[in-house]
C-alpha cells in the first residue's frame, strides 16, 4: 500500500512530481492500493483523489487532514464535516480505503466510518488482454 | 548540463544520458550527473533513458533518478540467466527496458533474426521477470547502410519491416532505435546525413517506431528536404534502384556536391533582445548563467553604484522568482538555481563594491575623518527549531541572503533554544532567523523569543516557515519580544526586511510599521475569535495569571480614602495630549507625528495640527474647560478566583471580575483582573479607583454649532475627548508618583506614557478587560463620583458629560491590558450569581462577550 502526499494547489509533489508521474513512479511494485494523505483538507484533495482514481490500476485510498490549520496550527474542521465530503468521494466511486490524517480524531474516523459504509467501493479497472 | 538543457528546449522527449568513456570513473560519472539532473527541473520534466554497456553504471543511474526512467539496454548477448537477472534489477527499481535485439549468436541484422529475438526475450520478460508489455521497448538495431559493401544495403528495410511485425505480434511494446547509426558513412555531412535521418523516420514511424535517439535539434522536416536529396536518401534507405550499389553511388555524389553548412544551434533566445534589466530577470527567473557574468557587468556601468545593480534589477528579478514561487508556479529547485545566477550576479559586482569601500577608507585617511563602516559582512544566524527537522525552506533563505553579501551562520536542525541564543550572543550576529514547519515548532519559537527578551537581547528576529503565519507571529510571537519580530513570507521578502533591518536609517521606522501591522492584526484577532474553542470556566480560574505575591511588597497609597481635585491646571494637562487619536477621529490613520507627513493628507493633517495647537493654547488662556476629577483608594484582596473585596469606612465592597476563556497555547494564562490583586490567603494588598471629566466643551460646541461652524464644533468636541484621556494620563502618573506612590521615581517621557510603559495599569468599565459597565456603579458609590465632580451616568450606564473617564487603578508591576474575548455559558451562570442578578440581566449587560 503506497500513499503519497499532493502538498498544494499547484498538485504536485513536494518534489516537483505531478500526479500521474507519482503513480507511474510506483506502478511498478503492483500495489495493493495507492493514494493521498496529509497537507490538504478533505475540500482540497478532491480533485486529486478523483484524478488518482482515474488513473490508478489499483485500490485507492485517501487520508486527508481536518482541513487546513488555522493560523495557530490548530484544525478546525469538525468530524461531522470531514466525514460529509469523504461521503461524496466515496458515492462518486473514488476511494476504497478512507481515513484521516493531521488533525482528524477518532470522531472523525467514527463520522468516516458511518458515512461511508453504506457506499460501494470503487472498482477495479479491467485491463483488456492484449496478447 | 546545458547540452542537456540546450535538447529539452528544442524538443527531446526523452534524454538519453551516456557516461561510458575510457577516462570517466562511470559509475561516479553517471550518479553526479544524475543528481544534477534531478535539481533541474526544465531538464528533469521529461523522462531519463540511463544509456550504457556496464550494468552497474546502469545500476547506479537507477538509483538516482525519482519518476519512471528507461534502461538503455538490456540483451541476451551473456545468455538468458544474466538477461533475466539485469531485467529483474531494472523492475525493482520500476524502469522501463529497451532490449536489443542481440543474443548469444550476436546482434541481429535481417528481419526475420530481429523478430525473432525480441519475440523470445518478450516471452522471457512477461513470463519469467513479470514485466509490463509496456514497459519493455525493442531496440531493432539500425546499421549504416550505404557503405559500399551489398549486404549493408536492405539495413533500413530490414528494421522498417522488422518493427511493423513486431509491433503487430506484441502490440504494447515500444519500437526504438538509434537513428544516428543509419548514417554513419556520411559523417562530417550533416546536411546529407540530416536529411537520410528524416527520410528514414518517415516510413519507420509509419511502420509503427515509437522513439528513437537522434540530435533532437539537428532533424529537418521530412517536407522541407529538396526533392532531389529527399529522392536519392528514400532510394539508398529503401534499398531502390540500387542495384550495384547505384543508389549509393548516387547519394554519394551528390553528397559532395552540397557543402555541409554547420548548421546554426537554435535556442530561443529572443529574450536577449530585451533591455539588460529583463535580461537579468530572465536569467533569474530561468536559472540561466550563462550571460549572467555580462550581463551584470553591462548593468554595473549603466548603474551609478554596483549595489544600485543588487538593490534594483537583481532585487526586482528576485522578486518575480519569490512571487512565481508564491504562486505555485515555481518550485523549490528552481529558486535555489534563481538564487544560483544572484550569486554568480553579486561575485561580478563583488570587487566593484570592495573597491568603493576601500575608495571610502582612503578618503577618510586623507580627510582625517573618521570610516563608521563596520568591517565585514552582517551576520545572521538561521536555525530550524528545537524537535523540528524540516529545513528547506531555511536553506533557501541561507541561500539568499549568502547571494546578498550577508554571512550566514546555519545551526541547521533541531537546535536548543539554548544553542541559538548562545551562538547568537558569542558571534554577535545582527539578526536571527527561525524556521519550522511542524506545528509545534510555533510554540518554540514562542519560547526563543521570550527567551531573548530575559537574556534582554537586541537582535531583531525572523519568523519563517510553512506554518507560521503574520498572524500567529503577531498575536503569540511578537508580544514576547520588544527588539522586532517580523515574519517573513518567504525566502526573496528575507532580503528586503534584512536591509531594512541592518539599515540604520530605516530601521526604526520599519520595526514601527510592522509594529503598528501587528497591533491592527491583534486587534482584528481579537475580534474576530468568535468562533474559537472556549475552555470551562473552571478550567480557565486554574488557568490564573500568578505573581510572584511572596516576594511582592505592597505600597500603603499615600492619599487615605478619596481625593477630590477641581479645577486642575489645563496646561499641565494639555502636555499628556496624545495627537495620535486626535487624527483618528478626523479619519485621517496613521501615526503621530508621521501622519504630518503623510503622501496623501500629510498637507491637511498638517494644517489641522496647526489649528488645534492655537484652538488649544484659547482653550488654556481663556479657560474654557474645566477640568475635575476624583481619585480614592482601599485595602484590597482576591479570592483566587474572580472577585476583589475592598475595605473601606462603610464596610467592605466586592468587585467582580470576568475571565478569559478563549483556549490558549499550552502554559498562557487565562487572564482576569483579579489576578492583579493579592490574593486574600497570601496578604492584604490595595487598589484604587478614578474619574475625571471636562466641563465647559458644551457651551462653546453649541456656540460653534449655532454659527453653523461645524469645523471648530468637531475640533471643540475632539479636543474635549483628548483633554479628558491626557487628564487621566495625568492623573495616573501623578498617582503612581505621588498619591499612591508606588514608583515615586518614575521618568517616563509622553510618548513611553502613550505606549503605556509605566508600572500599574487603570482599566476602565466598559472596556475590553472589564466589559460589564455595571461595576461602574461600585466605581461612582465608592468615589461619590456625582456629587464630586458632576458626572451623570445615564440609563445604560454612560456617563455625561462625555468627555469623562473612570476606571481602576492596579499597581502591580506586572499588570497588563488585555481584552477578555468570549466567555461561555458556565462563566455567565457564575457572574450573574457573584452579582445577585438575574441571568437574563447579565446576558443583557455582557451581550458582546457572550458566545
Amino acid at each position: 500500500m503506497i500513499s503519497g502526499t499532493i502538498t498544494d494547489a499547484s498538485g504536485r509533489t513536494l518534489s516537483g512530481q505531478t500526479l500521474e508521474a507519482f503513480y507511474t513512479s510506483v506502478a511498478h511494485a503492483n500495489p495493493l492500493s495507492v493514494g493521498l494523505n496529509c497537507a490538504l483538507g478533505a475540500t482540497e484533495m478532491r480533485p486529486h483523489i478523483e484524478e488518482l482514481s482515474q488513473i490508478a490500476g489499483c485500490y485507492t485510498s485517501a487520508y486527508p487532514n481536518a482541513g487546513l490549520p488555522n493560523a495557530f496550527g490548530e484544525y478546525d474542521e469538525q468530524p461531522h464535516q470531514t466525514a460529509h465530503i469523504i461521503e461524496e468521494w466515496a458515492k462518486e466511486g473514488f476511494v476504497n480505503i478512507v481515513g484521516g490524517c493531521c488533525g482528524t480524531t477518532p470522531d472523525h474516523i467514527k463520522h468516516i466510518a458511518e458515512e461511508v459504509k453504506k457506499c460501494k467501493p470503487k472498482e477495479l479497472p479491467v485491463v483488456e488482454e492484449a496478447y | 548540463m546545458s547540452v542537456a538543457r540546450q535538447q529539452v528546449e528544442n524538443g527531446a522527449q526523452v534524454i538519453d544520458v551516456n557516461m561510458d568513456d575510457a577516462l570517466l570513473d562511470g559509475v561516479q560519472a553517471m550518479t553526479t550527473f544524475l543528481n544534477l539532473v534531478q535539481a533541474e527541473p526544465d531538464i528533469a520534466k521529461i523522462p531519463i533513458m540511463i544509456d550504457s554497456s556496464k550494468f552497474e553504471i546502469i545500476e547506479a543511474g537507477l538509483k538516482c533518478v525519482q519518476g519512471k526512467c528507461i534502461v538503455n539496454s538490456i540483451s541476451m548477448k551473456e545468455g538468458e540467466a544474466k538477461f533475466i537477472e539485469q531485467a529483474f534489477i531494472c523492475k525493482s527499481y520500476g524502469a522501463a527496458v529497451i532490449v536489443m535485439a542481440f543474443d548469444e549468436k550476436g546482434q541481429a541484422d535481417t528481419k526475420q533474426r530481429k523478430v525473432e529475438i525480441c519475440h523470445r526475450a518478450y516471452k522471457i520478460l512477461t513470463g519469467q521477470v513479470g514485466y509490463a508489455p509496456q514497459d519493455i521497448i525493442f531496440d531493432p538495431n539500425i546499421f549504416a547502410v550505404a557503405t559500399g559493401l551489398e549486404e549493408h544495403n536492405n539495413y533500413g528495410v530490414d528494421f522498417i519491416e522488422a518493427t511493423k511485425e513486431i509491433k503487430a505480434l506484441m502490440p504494447l511494446t515500444k519500437v526504438s532505435g538509434g537513428v544516428s547509426n543509419l548514417s554513419f558513412s556520411f559523417r562530417g555531412n550533416d546536411h546529407v546525413r540530416e536529411a537520410m535521418h528524416s527520410a528514414f523516420l518517415y516510413y519507420a514511424i509509419k511502420a509503427g517506431m515509437d522513439m528513437g535517439i537522434v540530435n533532437a535539434g539537428q532533424l529537418v522536416i521530412y517536407d522541407d528536404i529538396e526533392s532531389k536529396l529527399k529522392q536519392l536518401c528514400e532510394d539508398v534507405i529503401l534499398n531502390r534502384n540500387n542495384d550495384n550499389n547505384e543508389a549509393t553511388e548516387a547519394l554519394i555524389s551528390f553528397a559532395e556536391t552540397v557543402k555541409a553548412k554547420g548548421k546554426e544551434i537554435v535556442k530561443d533566445e529572443k529574450w536577449r533582445a530585451e533591455s539588460v534589466e529583463k535580461r537579468l530577470a530572465h536569467s533569474l527567473v530561468n536559472g540561466i548563467t550563462d550571460y549572467i557574468d555580462a550581463d551584470t557587468e553591462e548593468a554595473r556601468q549603466k548603474y551609478p553604484q554596483p549595489l544600485d545593480v543588487i538593490e534594483g534589477p537583481l532585487m526586482d528579478g528576485m522578486n518575480i522568482v519569490g512571487d512565481l514561487f508564491g504562486a505555485g508556479k515555481m518550485f523549490l529547485p528552481q529558486v535555489v538555481k534563481s538564487a544560483r545566477v544572484m550569486k554568480k550576479a553579486v561575485a561580478v559586482l563583488t570587487p566593484f563594491i570592495e573597491q568603493e569601500k576601500e575608495d571610502r577608507k582612503q578618503a577618510h585617511l586623507a580627510a582625517g575623518t573618521k570610516n563608521e563602516e563596520i568591517a565585514g559582512a552582517a551576520k545572521i544566524l538561521l536555525a530550524t527549531v528545537k524537535g523540528d527537522v524540516h529545513d528547506i525552506g531555511k536553506n533557501i533563505v541561507g541561500v539568499v541572503l549568502g547571494c546578498n553579501g550577508y554571512d550566514i551562520i546555519d545551526l541547521g536542525v533541531m537546535v536548543h533554544t539554548d544553542k541559538i541564543l548562545d551562538t547568537a550572543q558569542k558571534e554577535n550576529v545582527d539578526v536571527i532567523g527561525l524556521s519550522g514547519l511542524i506545528t509545534p515548532s510555533l510554540d518554540e519559537m514562542v519560547h526563543v523569543a521570550h527567551e531573548m527578551k530575559r537574556r534582554g537581547m537586541k537582535q531583531p528576529l525572523l519568523i519563517g516557515g510553512a506554518t507560521t503565519s503574520r498572524m500567529h507571529t503577531a498575536v503569540k510571537i511578537a508580544p514576547q519580544y520588544d527588539n522586532g519580530v517580523i515574519h517573513v513570507l518567504d525566502a526573496s521578502r528575507s532580503v528586503t526586511v534584512v536591509s531594512n533591518l541592518l539599515n540604520k536609517e530605516q530601521r526604526s521606522s520599519f520595526l514601527k510599521e510592522v509594529n503598528k501591522e501587528y497591533d491592527d492584526l491583534r486587534e482584528q484577532f481579537l475580534n474576530k475569535r468568535g468562533s474559537k474553542i472556549l475552555i470551562p470556566y473552571k478550567e480557565a480560574v486554574v488557568m490564573k495569571e500568578y505573581f510572584d505575591w511572596n516576594n511582592y511588597q505592597p505600597t500603603k497609597p499615600a492619599v487615605e480614602g478619596i481625593k477630590v481635585l477641581k479645577s486642575f491646571d489645563l496646561a499641565t494637562i494639555a502636555e499628556f495630549i496624545d495627537w495620535g487619536p486626535f487624527f483618528i477621529g478626523w479619519e485621517m490613520p496613521g501615526r503621530f507625528p508621521e501622519v504630518l507627513t503623510d503622501e496623501v493628507f500629510g498637507a491637511e493633517a498638517t494644517k489641522l495640527y496647526n489649528d488645534a495647537q492655537k484652538l488649544v493654547q484659547q482653550i488654556i488662556a481663556e479657560k474654557w474647560f474645566t477640568a475635575d476629577g476624583v481619585i480614592g483608594f482601599w485595602q484590597a484582596s482576591s479570592n483566587n478566583a474572580d472577585t476583589i473585596t475592598l475595605k473601606t469606612q462603610n464596610g467592605n465592597v466586592q468587585l467582580e471580575s470576568l475571565r478569559q476563556q478563549l483556549k490558549k497555547a499550552v502554559g498562557q494564562p487565562s487572564y482576569s483582573l483579579a489576578d492583579f490583586v493579592m490574593p486574600n490567603d497570601i496578604g492584604e494588598d490595595y487598589m484604587g479607583a478614578f474619574a475625571v471629566t471636562i466641563h465647559g466643551a458644551k457651551k462653546h460646541i453649541d456656540k460653534f454649532a449655532a454659527e453653523f461652524d461645524e469645523y471648530n464644533k468637531i475640533l471643540v468636541q475632539i479636543l474635549a475627548d483628548r483633554f479628558v484621556e491626557a487628564f487621566a494620563e495625568c492623573l495616573h502618573q501623578k498617582t503612581r508618583k505621588e498619591y499612591w506612590g508606588y514608583d515615586k521615581n518614575e521618568t517616563l517621557t509622553n510618548e513611553q506614557l502613550i505606549h503605556e510603559e509605566y508600572k500599574g495599569v487603570r482599566p476602565a468599565p466598559g472596556y475590553p478587560a472589564c466589559p460589564d459597565h455595571t461595576e461602574k456603579l461600585k466605581l461612582f458609590s465608592l468615589l461619590n463620583v456625582t456629587e464630586n465632580i458632576g458626572i451623570d451616568l445615564t440609563e445604560s450606564l454612560a456617563m455625561n458629560p462625555p468627555a469623562s473617564v473612570c476606571g481602576w487603578y492596579f499597581a502591580h508591576p506586572k499588570s497588563h491590558y488585555f481584552g477578555i474575548g468570549k466567555i461561555d455559558k458556565d462563566q455567565l451562570q457564575d457572574y450573574a450569581k457573584r452579582k445577585g442578578m438575574s441571568i437574563e440581566e447579565a446576558t443583557k449587560w455582557l451581550r458582546p462577550v457572550i458566545e
